[in-house]
């Protein structure tokens, strides 16, 4: 019976959130298929010779080249790796010690200074550390984007957790829920829009120190791409790399936005109107 | 029993919001608690229903020191206080974990039937108005059965006729098991058209600065000269509560008592 009262609501989940993507996206798509289609116009009508900046054509041609031998999805694959396993460890670290510090103020008043002068810390001051530490292959890199994901999640757990109605605690705490089951029956739940929100802001953060980590010393990964391309001077590359960036990222963006979704169906604020 | 013994409290910041309230209230009576704002009438119920503790005194039901959250005392706030994560029929079961899954919902099918929102059940809270949503908060505070019910000002946030109807509702709902109602209150109306007892609270720090029983015959006919009477008495003591001079042209009088109302 739930299943069906579920199912007659409006759009929501994930197959009405694919299709508002798609209605919405038509519009969105008018501008660079624009631009793309001009600049391929003008170096067809040979008013440039688009060396620097290469045509869509030579671009697609590209990544056709790099598809076709197998080493886009190699070094796609590679960067994805690296994304994954560092968001992991980021969030896994920041969402335990943001709950902790955000439900216990001697935590909090032990921890969170100490945390806060690290976060001031540009992230990428790490690198040299990291690579005496773990060695320049994968720990170093993995190690870096964990800490990019790990300060916003951490913020995020801990600004949700201390921002949680008084008045819903409360009725918890009258229906004799401590410890646990106050964190899992009310602190939760009611932290998760906030939750949800700094994991994708952690996400992004990933996806920008992976091409960080990648650009300072890798033999594969998209980063590497964009490296390679620079030094062998192939602009065509550089933008096919930074196009996989674009789509993956977006990919796994829409992904954690889309597998929340159901968490989240509750809400009653500005940004959850459908 | 429920027994208020030279309740005080101080709060940390050193406001002293209730002194020596000593109050008995018996199974089953319907008691309002009224009083200006600020004396102290919300806090008492929150140190009943175990929220804070009282720095002096001791409050027992039937012997059992209350110095925490308790099964047997449930409590309605002024605001709704849903959980918007859950659906209307989740939020009804809340106070109901412990019980295996089939009773629960069975409980939580009665109480939201009793309450007349059934179809509701799937709801969620933000989709319920006012007094749907005051409704399924007094069925969430019910299905445990408490024997004590403490009310908030439940009803001050409605509309008038909504507000009556919940007040009709209640005493409804309350002939079901008649627990204990503690019932805090700035509308006088409520208090006579609800209560066998008012009790009226003084100026901070709270007191008990009156007593009054009016157990007028029910169901109350709000417009019956009795509860006329009854109202009258509560708004005189509530006016000696606030130290207002007494004036005593009819009309000076009545515009003195009226003026109560709105503290």
């Amino acid at each position: 019976m739930t299943a069906s009262v579920q199912s007659a609501r409006a759009p929501v989940g994930w197959r009405g959130a694919l299709w508002f993507a798609a209605r919405g996206s038509a519009l969105g798509l008018l501008l660079p298929s624009a631009l793309a289609f001009g600049w391929e116009l003008l170096v067809r009508l040979g008013w440039s010779d688009g060396r620097l900046v290469p045509p869509p054509s030579r671009i697609a041609a590209t990544l056709m080249a790099l598809a076709q031998t197998g080493e886009l999805f190699h070094h796609a694959a590679a960067t994805l790796l690296r994304v994954f396993a560092g968001f992991a460890l980021g969030v896994l670290a920041g969402t335990v010690i943001g709950a902790l510090t955000g439900v216990s103020s001697l935590a909090r008043r032990l921890m969170d200074p100490t945390l806060q002068g690290l976060r001031a810390i540009p992230s990428i001051a790490w690198v040299p550390l990291f690579v005496l530490w773990l060695g320049i292959f994968e720990a170093s890199k993995v190690a870096l984007i964990a800490v990019g994901v790990f300060f916003p999640v951490y913020l995020g757990v801990l600004g949700a957790i201390l921002s949680v109605d008084r008045k819903i605690v409360e009725v918890g705490l009258v229906f004799r829920l401590s410890g646990p089951a106050l964190a899992w029956r009310i602190l939760l739940p009611a932290a998760l829009p906030v939750y949800v929100v700094s994991l994708r802001a952690g996400l992004g953060l990933g996806w920008m120190f992976v091409v960080a980590a990648e650009i300072m010393g890798a033999s594969e990964g998209l980063g590497y791409l964009l490296v390679d391309g620079q030094q062998l001077g192939k602009p065509a590359q550089i933008i096919a790399a930074i196009l996989c960036f674009a789509v993956l990222g977006k990919i796994s963006d829409a992904a954690l936005a889309m597998a929340s979704a159901p968490w989240l169906r509750w809400e009653d604020a500005f940004g959850a109107r459908k | 029993m429920l027994g208020l013994d030279q309740v005080g409290k101080i709060y940390p910041n050193r406001v002293q919001a209730l002194e020596a309230v000593s109050l008995t209230v018996e199974p089953g009576a319907i008691v309002a608690i009224i009083g200006a704002s600020g004396c102290g009438k919300s806090t008492l119920l929150r140190l009943v229903c175990g929220l804070d503790q009282p720095t002096e005194g001791a409050i027992r039901l039937d012997g059992t020191l209350i110095r925490a959250p308790h099964a047997r005392i449930g409590i309605v706030f002024q605001e709704p206080r849903l959980l918007p994560w859950l659906s209307v029929a989740g939020n009804v079961g809340f106070g109901l974990r412990d019980r295996a899954a089939g009773d629960r919902r069975a409980r939580v099918r009665a109480a939201l039937e009793r309450v007349g929102l059934a179809d509701k059940a799937d709801a969620w809270p933000r989709e319920l108005s006012g007094g749907q949503a005051q409704r399924v908060a007094l069925a969430r505070a019910l299905v445990p059965r408490p024997d004590v019910l403490l009310l908030d000002e439940p009803f001050s946030a409605l509309d008038a006729f909504t507000r009556v109807d919940l007040q009709e509702h209640l005493l409804d709902l309350w002939a079901d098991r008649r627990p204990t109602l503690v019932l805090v209150t700035h509308d006088v109306d409520e208090a006579i058209a609800l209560a066998d007892r008012v009790v009226v609270l003084s100026r901070r720090p709270g007191r008990v600065f009156a007593d009054i029983v009016t157990e007028l015959p029910r169901p109350r006919d709000r417009h019956a000269a009795g509860f006329d009477v009854a109202k009258r008495r509560v708004l005189a003591a509530l006016d000696r509560s606030l130290q207002r001079p007494i004036v005593t042209a009819a009309g000076e009088t009545r515009a003195r008592v009226g003026a109560a109302l709105w503290w």
